[in-house]
């Protein structure tokens, strides 16, 4: 199955389950992206693509904006706090694109080493997931985003995902 | 079903692995039992790197299979900020998986975890978890370097994010 038709099966799979979105093409590169409502207690959208890691192996990659225009001081506390942030959470984890000022939240799940039933409910329980991580981690960086809270601040409380 | 069956897949897995690695033994921990590998460090040759594969039970139907390879153990306290922000500037450029950096034991490992059913064939688990580990360990390889040039002083946080950006 080549990816752009299993981009197809996985858009099958969302419009089966309620979820909207719409295919894209990013760079030359087919994506889907998943919208929600701009709300705190969701990411801004979900953007699912297909990467090569080599191996001849294909991986499904789910990608999340969760803050951009970051400003360098807040950068250097996410700086501090984003590898003991990531420790708990085990599908994917947050990471910055310092020179751009961008927050983000992104998981890769390797495919095509599965059979084609256990791909597209891995891909499914994936998603899952990924949307209740993205959407968790938003919240509880939050004060740190707003500069409310300092990376010491933070670090502090009870403030990881366990998942 | 393979929440019911994984000492049956670890063992097969590490059956089919041992001849890649110098050691190979399922460890029976609290959690379950866990296949432990290991093989030369690509960067010191007086080192190992450590691999494990786990399998934890989930909900509704799924398993979460979890890998990591332990690269690097009791890292020099001074270099743990600095190794902290090179794994923001390197994770973003990996095709998949995470560089972890646990501050409290003093030790960085790469993790790449996935969700599969729980009725999945014991044979495609074992083929998705060799694919997995392949992968993972081309990309230690190949990022690992920068990471233990910074500890040992030979690369620079500056090098690793002007790596970053020119990627």
């Amino acid at each position: 199955m080549d990816r752009t038709e299993m981009l197809s099966r996985i858009g099958t799979m969302l419009d089966k389950a309620g979820i909207q979105f719409e295919f894209d093409d990013v760079n030359g590169r087919d994506v889907i992206v998943l919208s929600f409502d701009d709300d705190d207690a969701l990411p801004a959208d979900i953007t699912l693509s297909f990467d090569d890691p080599g191996f001849e192996c294909t991986a499904l990659n789910y990608f999340s904006i969760i803050s951009v225009g970051i400003t360098p001081e807040i950068m250097e506390e996410l700086l501090m706090i984003l590898p003991d942030f990531n420790l708990g959470i085990r599908l994917g984890g947050f990471g910055v694109m310092t020179d751009e000022g961008v927050l983000y939240y992104n998981y890769s799940l390797m495919t095509d080493a599965l059979d084609e039933a256990s791909m597209f409910k891995s891909i499914s329980a994936c998603l899952d997931v990924v949307t209740a991580v993205s959407a968790e981690g938003k919240k509880r960086l939050l004060p740190l985003l707003k500069g409310e809270k300092t990376a010491a601040q933070l670090m502090q409380e009870d403030y990881q995902i366990i998942v | 079903m393979l929440s019911e069956k994984y000492p049956e897949f670890l063992a097969q897995l590490g059956e089919l692995a041992k001849d890649h690695f110098n050691e190979c033994f399922i460890d029976e921990q609290e959690s379950g039992p866990v296949l432990i590998m290991s093989s030369p460090s690509p960067f010191d040759e007086d080192e190992e790197i450590a691999y494990s594969v786990q399998v934890e039970d989930g909900q509704n139907g799924f398993v979460l299979l979890q890998y990591n390879i332990i690269l690097f153990t009791d890292i020099s306290e001074e270099k743990l900020d600095d190794l902290g922000r090179a794994v923001c500037y390197i994770d973003p450029t990996l095709p998949c998986g995470n560089f972890i950096l646990i501050k409290e034991g003093r030790l960085m490992l790469f993790r790449q975890c996935a969700i599969v059913p729980d009725d999945i064939d014991i044979q495609t688990a074992i083929q998705y978890s060799l694919t997995t580990l392949f992968i993972m360990e081309r990309i230690v390889f190949n990022r690992g370097n920068e990471l233990y040039g910074l500890m040992n002083g030979k690369v620079t946080l500056e090098q690793i994010k002007a790596a970053q950006a020119a990627q």
